[in-house]
């Protein structure tokens, strides 16, 4: 079965690209245009992957990463933050909250792919 | 009465004398005389007789009147003139003999008046200049906002203005002769001097530019310091400028605000335009319809990148205006002031850990910040008593707010953040002051039962002058192995090493030969409880030795004579140092056996034991790392990634070995050596390796 991936990020223009990729490289896809709706989506069926904008309306991406990590049903969840915020303490702090990975905008799209496999591969390692 | 006008008088009682002696000389002469003289020659040679002494009698009231009482009237007036009064009339004397004196006295007299007159002008002009450009001066330093306050090199305030009296606490805060340092922040005020003393005239600047509290209430002043130099150009005290640091915030931060939210902007656009364009280029099969909507991405992002090129443009003129001042402060300062501002507004303890350093902040905003998390923490989390820590990470520092309870979770980290401070001065909320600070914070548990909030902050760049004063030769490693083996060990030896309470500590001495009665000039020490070092829990004396420092030593600590003069005696401190130390402790220090030596040497005259477990950074170091071969405190320092910044005095020393046994319980215990017997176990055979490894 196809791995699951939630985009989530209130860019119309970055999610175009996301969900293409995303099933060109075979994966299921979902997208969430704020916090809430990705919660909602998660929710509803928990993804392998969420890649996580930080800054989105109504809830941003840290207390997203907060809340799934809170949550016992997210286990296995794998969160990749995507951020157009550069700064080394804004990485720690993702990490602290519990994200696997974190990307800044503005990424190759190779490497993004890249890294969703990598961190599906983690996980099943 | 003065020689001047005693010598006069002794010349005219000398004529006195001399005519009284002649006198009784043709008295008694003329007696012999008669006694011998024929019987009827007796009558003349009487009348003759009584001739000469009427003659003489005339001639000595003739002199002693025209001559003696003269002289001594003008000495007299003479010494008037010379000591109280130049133009005191002079006597004129009757006879002419003596008016050739008069006349040189009178000449003397009125040259004397001329000078005098002429020093009293110059004088009066002098003061005249002085008094206009003290006036200047005054009206200058009354005009200015800023206080201005000029100190000697011993801190005594020599001169300061009004605006000074008002940005301290109290109107009496200052004052004249009185020393500065009980008005604003001791360490920042003792660091900056230092800084401005010692510094390289190329690699520093000639002013430093800080932010201190003041002594009592912990307000923060924005603070610039210049030495000033005598005629030769040794600096002879310093002049301090201080403004308050609170209203100049607002347009900054909007600046601040408004770039940072520009640039993640364009990264944001420049995110969409990548991978759309390399989706378009990549090959891949497009249907007409994906390759539209990919194209009009293109199109937008780059007309959207182009208008914020317009508004980074417009920003960038402003820029000038909207930079941040931020300035060097001291951890313990910035703690200090947070814990003088809460006792004031909330019943919150607050315990300072971690090994003081100097961060790059804007401390007001900072102070705002943390006491508005606290207040929230206390309201919403019921927390009463909690530990603000500080560890250096690279070239940043974390600073936690740590309590026992659970984290805060990020939503609610977040509103706490947007809700402007209550009494805060700076006029931003919380997510300002991270932004102003380009960073962030959040909550995390790292231990069980044990929430933080992390905020990471730049820390200041080393001084080099306090580096330079740390690059001291290290002292050379003693061994001691028996010093772990007290009967103190067994009892903690299956203790978690955590779990235990240590002194810290650092002995300087008079030399390096402790048998050949060298003995400690200074003990600073520091304790460590929780695994986390408690710097506002110190002890810090110097020792006055009863002998000469040699300068050989005081290479080696900076310890010199002039500074332990005065100070108690080792019989005096060591008792105290035994108060500090308390029973139930660990004692550690680095290249221990010098350190326990020299206090046991001088515990044994004081009846003092000092039989606590030991440990040894340095034994430490050498069984985590036996590659490596400088075990000395600044290399193990410097490869923690330590700062080394701070004074390399006893405390100094002991804060910083302090910081390193903290670190290295976590390498410790990352090697599953978790308890204190296992750790003296380790050391001790490493430590036999090492000595006998120098034997050869």
């Amino acid at each position: 079965m196809a791995a699951s991936v939630i985009i989530a990020d209130d860019d119309p223009n970055i999610v175009l690209s996301l969900e293409f990729l995303m099933k060109r490289a075979g994966y299921e896809v979902r997208v969430a245009h704020d916090g809430d709706a990705v919660l909602a989506a998660v929710a509803d069926s928990v993804p392998d992957v969420v890649l996580l904008d930080v800054m989105m309306p109504k809830r941003n991406g840290y207390d997203v990463c907060d809340a799934l990590r809170a949550d016992p049903a997210c286990r296995g969840l794998r969160i990749i933050m995507l951020t157009a915020r550069g700064q080394a303490v804004e990485r720690t702090k993702g990490l602290a909250l519990g994200a696997d990975a974190y990307i800044t905008k503005p990424f190759s799209t190779r490497e993004v792919v890249e890294l969703v496999r990598q961190t599906l591969a983690g996980r099943a390692g | 009465m003065d020689t001047a006008a005693r010598t006069p008088r002794s010349a005219t009682a000398l004529l006195r004398g001399l005519f009284l002696a002649l006198l009784l000389a043709e008295t008694l002469g003329g007696g012999v005389a008669l006694g011998l003289a024929a019987p009827d020659g007796r009558a003349v040679l009487a009348v003759v007789l009584a001739g000469g002494l009427v003659v003489l009698g005339g001639v000595f009231l003739l002199v002693d009147r025209g001559f003696g009482a003269p002289l001594d009237r003008l000495a007299r007036d003479l010494t008037i003139v010379a000591r109280d009064h130049p133009a005191h009339p002079l006597a004129t004397p009757s006879w002419p003999w003596l008016r050739r004196l008069t006349a040189a006295s009178h000449a003397v007299q009125t040259r004397l008046c001329a000078a005098e007159a002429s020093i009293a002008d110059q004088l009066a002009a002098a003061t005249a200049r002085v008094e206009d450009q003290k006036r200047r001066l005054e009206t200058l330093l009354l005009d200015l906002s800023e206080g201005v306050v000029v100190c000697g090199l011993d801190h005594q305030v020599l001169l300061y203005n009004q605006s000074a009296s008002d940005l301290l606490d109290e109107p009496h805060a200052i004052g004249l002769g009185r020393s500065l340092l009980a008005a604003l922040s001791r360490e920042a005020i003792l660091h900056h001097l230092d800084r401005l003393l010692h510094r390289d005239t190329a690699a520093l600047p000639a002013t430093e530019h800080f932010v201190c509290a003041t002594a009592t209430a912990g307000r923060l002043r924005r603070a610039r310091m210049a030495l000033m130099t005598d005629h030769a150009g040794t600096p002879s005290g310093y002049v301090l400028t201080l403004a308050d640091a609170g209203a100049e915030f607002d347009e900054a931060a909007q600046g601040d605000r408004m770039l940072r939210t520009a640039i993640e902007r364009q990264r944001g656009m420049l995110g969409s335009l990548r991978a759309a364009a390399e989706t378009l280029a990549g090959g891949h099969d497009l249907s007409s319809e994906e390759r539209e909507r990919f194209d009009a991405v293109v199109l937008h992002e780059t007309l959207s990148l182009a208008e914020q090129n317009a508004v980074l443009a417009r920003a960038l003129d402003e820029s000038g205006r909207l930079r941040w001042v931020m300035s060097d402060v001291h951890t313990g300062d910035l703690i200090a002031s947070l814990r003088r501002r809460l006792r004031a507004t909330l019943p919150v303890e607050i315990v300072q850990a971690g090994l003081p350093d100097w961060l790059l902040v804007d401390s007001l905003s900072l102070i705002d910040l943390l006491e508005h998390l606290i207040a929230m923490l206390a309201s919403e989390q019921g927390v009463r008593s909690l530990t603000v820590a500080v560890a250096r990470n690279g070239r940043l520092i974390d600073l936690d707010l740590i309590w026992q309870g659970v984290p805060i979770r990020a939503a609610d980290l977040d509103r706490w953040l947007e809700v402007p401070f209550a009494g805060g001065k700076s006029g931003v909320d919380g997510c300002g002051v991270l932004q102003r600070h380009g960073t962030d914070c959040w909550s995390r548990s790292e231990r069980q039962g044990e929430a933080l909030i992390r905020i990471p902050l730049p820390a200041a760049e080393p001084p080099e002058a306090v580096d330079a004063l740390r690059r001291r030769p290290p002292r050379p490693e003693f061994y001691d192995f028996d010093l772990a083996v007290t009967p103190a060990s067994d009892a903690y030896k299956d203790r978690p090493l955590r779990s235990l309470a240590y002194v810290v500590f650092d002995v300087e001495t008079t030399g390096l030969d402790l048998s050949g009665g060298d003995v400690p000039v200074a003990i600073g020490a520091v304790r460590v409880v929780n695994g986390r070092v408690l710097p506002m829990e110190s002890f810090e004396r110097l020792v006055n030795p009863g002998r000469a420092i040699p300068p050989g030593s005081t290479r080696f600590h900076g310890v010199t004579d002039a500074m332990v003069a005065g100070r108690p005696p080792l019989s005096l401190v060591l008792p105290q140092f035994s108060r500090f130390v308390g029973e139930t402790t660990v004692l550690v220090a680095h290249n221990a056996a010098f350190d326990m030596t020299a206090l046991r040497r001088g515990a044994a005259t004081s009846g003092l034991r000092f039989d606590h477990p030991v440990l040894d950074t340095l034994l430490i170091s050498a069984s985590l790392d036996p590659e490596e071969k400088d075990h000395s405190l600044d290399a193990i320092a410097t490869r923690l990634g330590l700062a080394v910044t701070g004074r390399h005095d006893a405390l100094g020393d002991a804060l910083l070995t302090a910081a390193i046994l903290v670190r290295q319980f976590e390498t410790l215990e990352a090697r599953g050596i978790e308890r204190l017997g296992q750790l003296l176990a380790a050391t001790d055979m490493h430590g036999r390796l090492r000595a006998n490894q120098m034997q050869f």
